[in-house]
Formats: C-alpha cells, structure tokens, sequence
C-alpha cells in the first residue's frame, strides 16, 4: 500500500524538484549593462561606416559581387572566342588571302 | 510571461531608433535574456556576451522585424539560437584544444582549452544539492530538450510560447519536454 502511494507520488516529485530547479537561485547582471551595451552599440556603428553605404546592406553587396563575377565571366569568355579564332590556321590563312587578293592555285605553280 | 500592454507603441518607436524605447526594452528584459542564456552557456561571462549580442541584434534589425511573434518571442528565439551557437563554438575550440594539446603543439603552458563548467558563479549559487544535479544533466540533453526544458520550467513559457519561440508545434514541444524529463528521469537519482 505505502509502496504503490509512493510509486503514484512519483511524478509529482519530480516535477516538482523541476520546479524547484526552476526557481534556484540565479546571478544577476553586472550593473551597467546598458553603458556596456551602448558602447559596443557605437562601436559596432563607427566600425560599419568604414563600409560604403551601397556595402552595408548585404543585398547590395551580394549584388555587386555577382555582377563583378559576370564581368569576369564576360572577360573569359571574349578571350576564349578570340583564342579559338586565331588558333585556326585554315581561317587566318583565308583571311590574308582575302586581304592581299592572293589566288591559292595560281601562286602555288608561279 | 506578460506583455506590456503598449508593445506595438514600443516597437514603433524602436523601428524609429528611439533611444528610450531601446532602453526600456534593455531594462525591461536584460535578465530574462540573461538567465535564459546562462542556462544554456553556463558561464556568467560568455551569458552576457550573449546578451549583449542579442540586443545589438535588435537594435540593427527591428525595422525587418514585422511584429509577428511577440517582442519577447523574439527576444527569447534570438537568446536561445545565440546561446547555442556560442555553446557550439566553445566545443569546438575545446575538442581543438585538446588536439593540440595531443599532439604538441601548444605553446601556452595554459591549457587551450576551458575547464569543466560545473563550478561556475552561477551554479555555485545553486546551495541546493538538487537542483545542482539537475542542472548537471539538464546541459547534458539534447539542443532543443534541453531549451525547452529551460523555457518551460525556468522562464515558465507555455507550451504555445515555447512552440512561437523554437518556431514548431505545440505537439512537438510536448514531445521534447516528454523526453527530456525521461532522460532526466533515468540520469538522476529517485526524489
């Protein structure tokens, strides 16, 4: 009897050592937090406005860095073409052909 | 957990940069902030960088704030995610002490990594055997067990505002605390 009474307090002995735990004691803040806080506030604004104003938003950065990407991207793409213009010689030899009016048969048996 | 009947006011005010506004809401939930973050750090210091981070965070980001949560919601989700990141971060450098130290290559004859965090201001206050035990296996459980733990029997939130602060159901909350008390059940002695 005394056992099963004990076994139906169980829970509520537990949950109220919780609540206990709950209420412990605990330390309290520094005094001053708000000084503290103000001054890491304005310092955490004078360490922004080193930034340009269009960085400090992220949406802003993020922007700009995926544009100077594409540009990059732009630039190795444009050298890539010219690359695989030059490189062919069938097509630079056509072209000096055309620029000097060379006629390919005839200066072969000249 | 009550909030203050001019809560929209206050927050227009914040949104403006309204230095009293600011001030007040630092007053007003300092040591909420506090006590929720050293019950996930453990160690009075890294708890007030904490909430020193928090309110930076408020002041810098209230204009995107649309007031969908309550004001202390917020607060109490902005406590709990920096708490625990900084919780992570300390593990982290601790594991990587304890590399180095394995392998030599501190310089320091300090060690590089923290001491044990039991023996801290906070739970020295703790004179009751215990709650010092609790709180001993309480930093054992899980991340959200252990956050709605707190919330639940220290800050005493229900469990539709621990839900609005860990952003999920009421039934989930039941869930957590459900298994946190299990665990708790089987790590400490019989009461």
């Amino acid at each position: 009897m005394n056992d099963s009474t004990n076994n139906q307090n169980e829970p509520d002995r537990w949950e109220a050592g919780f609540r206990q735990w709950g209420q412990r004691p605990q330390p309290e803040l520094n005094p001053f937090f708000y000084t503290r806080l103000r001054a890491r506030l304005d310092q955490s604004i004078e360490s922004a406005t080193w930034l340009p104003f269009w960085l400090r938003r992220p949406a802003y950065a993020y922007a700009a860095f995926a544009l100077l990407v594409l540009l990059n991207a732009g630039v190795v793409a444009g050298l890539a073409d010219n690359t695989s213009t030059t490189d062919d010689p069938g097509t630079t030899i056509t072209a000096l052909q055309d620029e000097y009016t060379i006629d390919s048969f005839v200066t072969a048996y000249e | 957990m009550t909030e203050p009947p001019d809560e929209t006011t206050r927050l227009d005010q914040l949104r403006q940069g309204h230095e009293p506004a600011f001030r007040w809401l630092v007053e007003t939930y300092q040591q909420r902030v506090f006590r929720t973050a050293l019950a996930i750090v453990a160690n009075t210091e890294e708890a007030e960088d904490v909430a020193q981070e928090v309110f930076v965070e408020v002041f810098q980001t209230v204009g995107r704030f649309r007031g969908e949560a309550g004001l202390a919601t917020w607060l109490y989700r902005l406590t709990t995610s920096r708490a625990l990141k900084k919780e992570r971060d300390r593990k982290r450098q601790k594991r990587f002490g304890f590399m180095t130290s394995l392998f030599g290559t501190s310089n320091d004859d300090k060690p590089d990594y923290d001491p044990p965090d039991f023996e801290t201001p906070g739970t020295l206050l703790e004179t009751d055997e215990q709650s010092r035990q609790i709180s001993r296996a309480v930093a054992s459980l899980a991340e959200s067990q252990r956050v709605a733990f707190t919330l639940h029997y220290q800050e005493e939130l229900s469990y539709q505002e621990i839900a609005a602060v860990l952003q999920t159901s009421v039934s989930a909350v039941e869930s957590l605390l459900f298994r946190a008390r299990q665990t708790l059940r089987k790590k400490l002695p019989k009461p």
